[in-house]
Parts: C-alpha cells; structure tokens; sequence
C-alpha cells in the first residue's frame, strides 16, 4: 500500500465491537491510497470516553471521522451518535454508520440522529474493500473536514 | 130382647138410617103384649087380682104346696082384691117362670135366688125366720161330717181322695157352702175327691155316710140334730169337720148352736119379681113380716115369720168363688148370657154402630162429590199437562240452543285461554329478559328469564319501580331508555349494565319500544333485555387474543429483526474472510484450493439471500401498512425506473395502460409489481423482452395480468412456483432464491385476492392477481 501525505494522516476511529470486522476494515484500509492513522474502541462507552479524552484517552487525537457500527454492547452505536451529535464539542465530527443492517427504519432513525451518511457492509469482501476505499476517497479526499480547517 | 137379637144379627148397610129407634119402639110393645096375655091368661077367684107366688119345690110339687099354700091362703086374707096362689117350680123351670113372669112373687133358696136377683132383677122383700128346734133362725150353713170312727179324717184337707156325698148339686145349704170350704181349703171337690155324688135329699146324705158308702157327706145345718132327734141316727156316729169353733167361723154359739163346718148365710128370702107393683108388694111385706108364729101358715111352712130383708151378699160371694149361679160367666160366658148381661151394652154399641153408619154414608156422599170434583181436577190436570208438556218442549229446545251457546262459548273460553297460556308460555319461555313498565316507572310484568338474571322471583319484581329491581347508571338521566322513549322515540337499542342486588353487575343489550293502547296511545315501554355477559367475555378473550397475538407478532417481528441481523453478522464474516483468503493466497495455494474457496464463498452469499429473504417474506404481513389509495400507474412507473438499468440491458420494453387506483399498501403493491416484472426479465428468452401489465374490472375486483413472451413452464407447476423457495431452474441458470412469487402470492392474499398464472413452454407466461374493489376506491377511479 503506497502511502501518500503521511505526514498528516486522516485520524479515523472506529468503533467496532467484532474484532473481525476491525481487521476487515483495516486491510480495507490498507488497501486504499490515502494515508490514515486508524484508533479502534470496543464499545460506546470507551467510544465517548476516547472522544472526551477521559481516562485512559486522555492523550488521544480528535478523530477527524468516525467509522461507527451500530450494534455495539454497553452503549448502543445509536446512543453513542446521539451523544455525539449533542455534544457541541463532538458534533463537527462527520460520523459514517457502518453497519450490516439495511433496514428501513435504523436508516431513517440514523439519519434522524444526524448521522452524515449511513453505509450497509457488504457481505462480499470486494464489495466491502470497494466500499471502503469509496469513503476514503470521498471523505478524505473530496469532502472538506471540519478538522482540516483548524 | 127380640128386636136387639134381630138387629144385632143385620149386617150395617147404610140403608136404614133409624133402624135403632124403630126396633126399640117394637120391643116395648112385645113386652107390653106378652105381659098383658100374661094377666088376661090368669085364672081369677070373684074379681080378686090373681097373684102367683112361685116357690122352689126342692122335695116335689105336693110338698111345697102344703107347705106353703097356708101362706098364699093367709096372704089372701091378709091383702084384699088378690087372690094369692103357689106355683111350685123345680130347679129348671124356676128362672123360665121369673123370666116369663109367670110368678109374682118367688121363694127360693138364696143362691137361686140371688141368680134371680142377677137375671131378672127380681128384689127380696122378706127373709124367712126358719123354725129349728124350736127357735127362729134367719141364718143357716153347712156341715161337712164323717163317721166317727174314720180315723184318717181330721180336717178339710184329708178329704183329698176320698168319696164326699152332697144333697144336689144345685142346693145351696147342701152343696155349694160346703163346695166353698172345700175350695177355700185348695180342694176342687171335682178334681180332688176319689168320688162325688149327690144323694138328693139331705137324709139320704146322712144315711149314705153312716153307711159308709162315702167317706164324707155335706148336709145343711140341723139336719143331724132333726135326724137325731128323729131318732134316725146317733150324733155320735159322726164327726164333724172344720167346725165352726175350730176354723174361721167362730160363730156365736148362743146365736148358732148347731153343727156348723162353713160360714152363715141368710135363710130364704121371699121377693117379687120385677114387674111386680110396688104397692102390692108392700102389701105382701107388710103382711109377711106381721104373719105370727103361731099361725097355721108358719107352721106348715115350719117357720116362725118373716123378717127383714136380710143382705144376701155372702150369698153373692159363695156362688162368685164358686163361680156358679149368676157368677158362671166367670167359668164360662154363654152368648145368651153375654146378650142378657150387657145388653144395655148392645144396644149402645148398636146405636154408635148405626150412628157410624149414618156418618158412613154421609161420607160416602162426600166421597161421590170429591169423585166427581176429582174427576174435574184430572181433566183440568190433563189440560195443564198437556200445556206443561208444550211449554217444556219449548223450554228443551230454547235449553238446547242454550247449551249449544254456552258449549260455544266455553270453546271461545277455552281458545283464549289456551291462547293467553300460550302467550304466557312464549313470554316466559323467551330466553332474553323482558319486562312491560307503565309510564311512571312501574314494572307490570316480568317474564321468568328476566327475573331468573336478577335471581329475584317474578313476584319480588312486580309491582316495584325498575329502578328498585334492575338499576344501571342510566337510571335518572337522559341515557335511560323510558326518558328517550317519552321524548318520542318508538324504538331503541342500547348497551347498558344491570345492577343486581347482590351488587354483581350483568352486562346487557336493552331494546326498548314505545307500548301503545289500542287507541295508540302511550301507555308504557316493553323492554328486551339480552345478557351478554357471554359476549362481553368472548370480545375480552377475543380482545385479550387478539393483544397477546399482536404481542406475539410483534416479539417475533423483534426476533426476525433481531434473528436476521444476528444471523447475518457471522454469514459476513464468513464470507469475507474466505474471500481474504483467496486473495491473499490466489496462486499461492492449489487449484482445489481455489475451487473450495469459491464453494464456500458461494454458501455464504447464498445464505446472506436466504435470510434476506425470509425477512422481507415475514415483513409482507408484520410489515403490512393499512391501505390506502395507491395509484398502480404510478407504481409502476417507480417499478421500472428501479429496473430501469435491467430493462436497458435486455432491451425489455415494458407496457401498462390505465392502471386503476386501488386501496392498497403501496410498498407491497410495488414489491408485487417488481417481482413480477423482473421475473418477466429474468426469465426472457432469446428475443428482447415485451412485457404488458394490465388490469380489466371484473364485477367486485380489479384482474390484473403481466404478460410476457419469456421461457414460460410447463402448467403442472403453476402451483408449485408459488411455494416459498421452490425453483424450476437451478441457481446457475437462473438466480433468485424462489421467495419471490411466495412473497408476492402473500402480498396478493393480504389485500383479499388471488394470485395465478397461465404459462406454456416457449411461449410466455401470464401472471394473473385479483384485487377485491373495494368503495372508497370509487373517488380516485371516478
């Protein structure tokens, strides 16, 4: 993977409960051409505790995007974007729902929560590095970042 | 005596009406003729009365003449203008001449005498003095003797069985006293002796016994001292029974000195017969009584004068103890003696016999009148009959028509009361409540089932106000159905709820009509009431179903949400990693490898379908949206632009002409439509696609079709495609997962229709779906 503008690479976090799916996404990652620095959490709790810099996170980056899934244990993924998007400090940060539902009504309510955009993971793996590679190049390449600006 | 016989003897005709009289009249002069031949027939001396003295001539005719024709002759002397003379009479033919009167006078002993006296009323008027032994006796008596040397009699009562000799049995002095005694001591001189017999003269007696031919011989007193004195016998042959000293007798012996064995009795009387003058018997008496001792006529007579009448009543009851003499009626009655005794008697009884005839016969007139005003009276009965008759013949009938009425009547009865008991029974036994209410809230009736849901009996209820015994909380307001009636409506149906008196509370349907006199006006209300209690616990079960079938559907909604995205989170990873794996390792590993990659890969896509599938079969009705009015032809149009770059690559010409609106849910009306025209794309032939979706009203629902010229199958499978999963082709010829024309025939079924196809090999399928029409769909069809 060639990595181009390493010098200031995309902070992502994601957060992602399945470890398989973690490592999915990084080899995605991998795969696209835009340099990142990708953080992982488990659940909605170190989630907001990682964005608020609170315990052990108390170093961190601000992440310039957040990979969210849904289905996450102890904070709900919904939960943890309506936290996010309260959050005046937090909410600037675009949030990506990635998750494997497709369902009607978690889209709405995503986008309700204003969530930025609502992705479904592809069973396929090519579809899924396809898709992946699809957000890197539109939000790291096309889309302007609110951290960007700062 | 004649006329009595003879009238006696008649039978009593009504005839005769003074017959008594008559014969009475004749009697008198047959008496009055018989006496007066009497005294013509008389022998006369001079012009001297004849008077004929009859003496009883106990020894003979010659005797007593010269005994007693001295005295006729002394009378003679004595009584101027009569010439007085003996007749003398034996015992027979004594009564004949005092009957007859013959006799003027007669002289008898005292029981013939005193039968005189009975018969023919003959009256003493001097008793004599008798002349024993030298002195005046007036009394005399009997002597019952034996010889003396008869040991064996001492007494009256040892004469029982033993021979007894009397003078006669006709002589007072010699038989009758002593027969007294004898029966006065209990022995019947006739049943009792060994013998009885009669010697005749009082001598013979005495002979008889001193002979001892008898035992025992009864004699008058002083007769054994004249025979002894005659020198005939010895006094001392002879004993005397029952003396007078010895018995009851005691009799003065300076009085009576002699023998004596019975009781004292006058001497002989001298009477008159009946029918001889007072005056001449005065005359007699008068002479009689002064007749000296001495002259010649008492001493042929052997008496010393004559006395005053003495009482001859001892006399009288020797002969009635002896029953005897004028007594004999009371032994025997002779008719003749009957006749003579109660003549009076008779004649009395004849007179109140001719007089009962008299009356006899006037009744018997009367009972002439009564005959004929009883014959009258029958004919008047006959007439009164004869029109009772015809009054009851009209009565019969006008009874006949009236039974008839009142059978007539009573059937009417019958009828109505058969008819009220139905209607009773009806009311009764109709299973819903009903009760009639006047208008001022009384209950008039109630009918068994109401009463029976109140669990009060028909009586408790009737009469009270309804809303005592069956309140709800419409009593009182607007809502209750005697308020909403009175405001005028006839008829009503409610919901309501009934308050027993338990407190329980009976959920039920109340139909209420206005009740109406015949005249039409208002009277009360009849109301229905129906328990629907039952119903009421249906719809909360049904209701109660109902909830935990929603609830149930929609936990498993959930699951299917929750099964199919759990389900699909390890189908990913399966599936990705796998393709990893072929990545990472392509060339790197075996051909085999490759080929196992690709299978696995496959059943992970496969299943990812699968579930997808079953997810959005299960949604056709947990998903379903309640139905509106969907525009087809816009649906379709949104259908193809999503098909739009399949329909491009197959060069697919798709048509769809005047699509009705339909109530529908709209998302599945579109997914209907969508799998069916992609299936016309997917299953097209060689040629480019024509697909044509129309629909045509068809009474009450819309036939869609969607027509296409693909690969069509055989019709043996028509049924079969529609089963969830089933395939007529393989996943490599065709793709899909056969849930398609499942979740459509679901979709079709949901809105009320039906889904089918026509198809034949090579030649194209139809898809045909009914859509029930349904009202509201009129407004957007126009």
């Amino acid at each position: 993977m060639a990595e181009s503008k390493c010098l200031q690479p995309i902070e992502i976090l994601l957060v992602e409960d399945n470890p398989a799916d973690v490592r999915l996404t990084q080899e995605a990652l991998k795969e696209g051409k835009v340099c990142n620095n990708l953080s992982v959490v488990r659940d909605g709790v170190e989630a907001l505790a990682f964005l608020r810099r609170q315990g052990g996170f108390a170093e961190v980056a601000i992440p310039d995007i957040i990979l969210l899934d849904l289905n996450l244990p102890k904070k709900d993924g919904r939960e943890v974007l309506q936290e996010i998007k309260n959050d005046p400090e937090l909410r600037r940060i675009p949030v990506v729902v990635l998750t494997t539902s497709k369902a009607e009504e978690d889209i709405l309510r995503v986008y309700d929560l204003h969530a930025n955009c609502y992705i479904t993971k592809p069973v396929d793996l090519e579809q899924f590095i396809d898709v992946v590679k699809s957000v890197e190049s539109f939000w790291f390449t096309v889309v302007k970042l609110p951290s960007q600006e700062q | 005596m004649v006329g009595m016989i003879l009238s006696r003897r008649q039978s009593f005709t009504p005839v005769t009406r003074g017959g008594g009289t008559l014969w009475g009249w004749l009697r008198v002069a047959v008496c009055i003729l018989v006496g007066g031949i009497f005294f013509v027939g008389a022998p006369v001396r001079g012009d001297d009365i004849p008077v004929y003295i009859g003496v009883l001539a106990k020894r003979g005719p010659q005797r007593a003449l010269q005994q007693w024709e001295p005295t006729a002759v002394y009378l003679t002397e004595q009584i101027p203008g009569y010439s007085f003379s003996i007749v003398p009479l034996d015992f027979k033919e004594i009564n004949q001449a005092v009957e007859k009167r013959r006799v003027n006078f007669v002289l008898a002993n005292p029981a013939i005498y005193v039968e005189l006296e009975y018969l023919y009323g003959v009256n003493r008027i001097v008793t004599m003095e008798n002349l024993r032994q030298g002195k005046p006796y007036t009394l005399f008596g009997g002597v019952i003797f034996c010889r003396a040397a008869n040991s064996e009699i001492r007494g009256l009562k040892d004469l029982v069985g033993k021979t007894l000799m009397a003078v006669e049995s006709n002589s007072f002095g010699g038989w009758h006293m002593a027969w007294r005694e004898l029966q006065g001591n209990g022995i019947n001189p006739y049943k009792d002796l060994a013998g009885l017999r009669f010697g005749g003269t009082h001598d013979a007696v005495v002979m008889a016994v001193l002979q001892g031919k008898v035992d025992v011989g009864t004699v008058r007193t002083d007769t054994l001292e004249r025979m002894a004195l005659e020198g005939k016998i010895d006094l001392a042959d002879f004993r005397v029974i029952a003396r007078h000293d010895q018995g009851q007798h005691n009799v003065d012996q300076a009085r009576f000195p002699f023998l004596l064995s019975t009781q004292l009795y006058p001497e002989w009387p001298f009477a008159k017969v009946a029918g001889t003058s007072d005056e001449l018997s005065k005359q007699v008496a008068v002479a009689l009584l002064h007749m000296d001792s001495n002259h010649a006529a008492a001493g042929a007579a052997s008496i010393t004068g004559w006395t005053t009448p003495l009482s001859y009543q001892p006399v009288h009851d020797c002969l009635r103890e002896l029953q005897i003499g004028p007594y004999a009626y009371l032994g025997h009655i002779t008719l003749v003696e009957v006749i003579r005794q109660y003549r009076w008697w008779l004649v009395l009884s004849l007179a109140l016999m001719l007089g009962m005839a008299a009356v006899t016969s006037f009744v018997l007139r009367l009972n002439a009148k009564l005959s004929q005003s009883r014959r009258m009276l029958v004919k008047a009965r006959d007439d009164l009959e004869l029109k009772v008759q015809e009054r009851t013949a009209d009565l019969r009938s006008l009874n006949d028509e009236l039974r008839q009425e009142i059978g007539e009547r009573r059937q009417a009865g019958e009828a109505l009361r058969r008819a009220n008991a139905e209607l009773d029974q009806i009311f009764n036994t109709t299973a819903d409540g009903m009760t009639l209410l006047d208008l001022d809230y009384n209950v008039l009736r109630v009918n068994r089932a109401l009463a029976g849901m109140l669990e009060l009996g028909t009586r408790q209820v009737v009469g009270q106000k309804c809303y005592t015994v069956f309140p709800s909380l419409r009593c009182g307001t607007s809502a209750c159905p005697m308020h909403m009636i009175l405001k005028g409506r006839e008829l009503l149906q409610l919901e309501d709820e009934k308050t027993k008196t338990d407190g329980t509370t009976i959920p039920c349907i109340i139909a209420a009509a206005a009740y109406r006199n015949p005249e039409g006006e208002l009277i009360g209300i009849v109301e229905s009431i129906k328990d629907i209690s039952e119903r009421k616990r249906s719809e909360l079960a049904l209701a109660e179903y109902t909830h935990s079938l929603s609830q149930s559907n929609a936990e498993l909604q959930q699951f299917a949400y929750v099964a199919s995205h759990d389900l699909q989170e390890p189908l990913r990873m399966v599936a990705s990693y796998v393709q990893l794996l072929a990545r990472r390792y392509k060339g790197k590993l075996d051909s085999d490898a490759d080929e196992f990659i690709g299978y696995a890969v496959d059943g992970a896509n496969r299943m990812q379908h699968l579930i997808q599938d079953l997810l959005s079969y299960s949604r056709v009705q947990t998903r379903g949206k309640p139905f509106e009015l969907v525009d087809c032809q816009e649906v379709l149009g949104e259908v193809l632009a999503d098909l739009q770059i399949a329909l491009e690559e197959c060069n697919a010409k798709v048509t769809g002409e005047s699509l009705p609106v339909v109530l529908a849910d709209k998302t599945q009306i579109r997914q209907l439509l969508q799998n069916l025209v992609g299936n016309a794309v997917k299953f097209r032939g060689e040629q480019a696609p024509l697909i044509r979706v129309a629909a045509r009203r068809d009474d009450g629902e819309w036939i869609f079709s969607v027509q296409d010229n693909g690969i069509g199958f055989e019709s043996e499978y028509a049924e079969r495609i529609f089963v969830i999963f089933q395939r007529l082709h393989g996943r490599q010829e065709y793709p899909g997962t056969g849930i398609g024309l499942a979740v459509s025939k679901k979709i079709v079924e949901r809105h009320g229709g039906k889904i089918w196809v026509e198809s034949a090999p090579g030649k194209g399928s139809t898809f045909y779906f009914s859509l029930p029409v349904r009202e509201e769909e009129a407004v957007g069809n126009g």
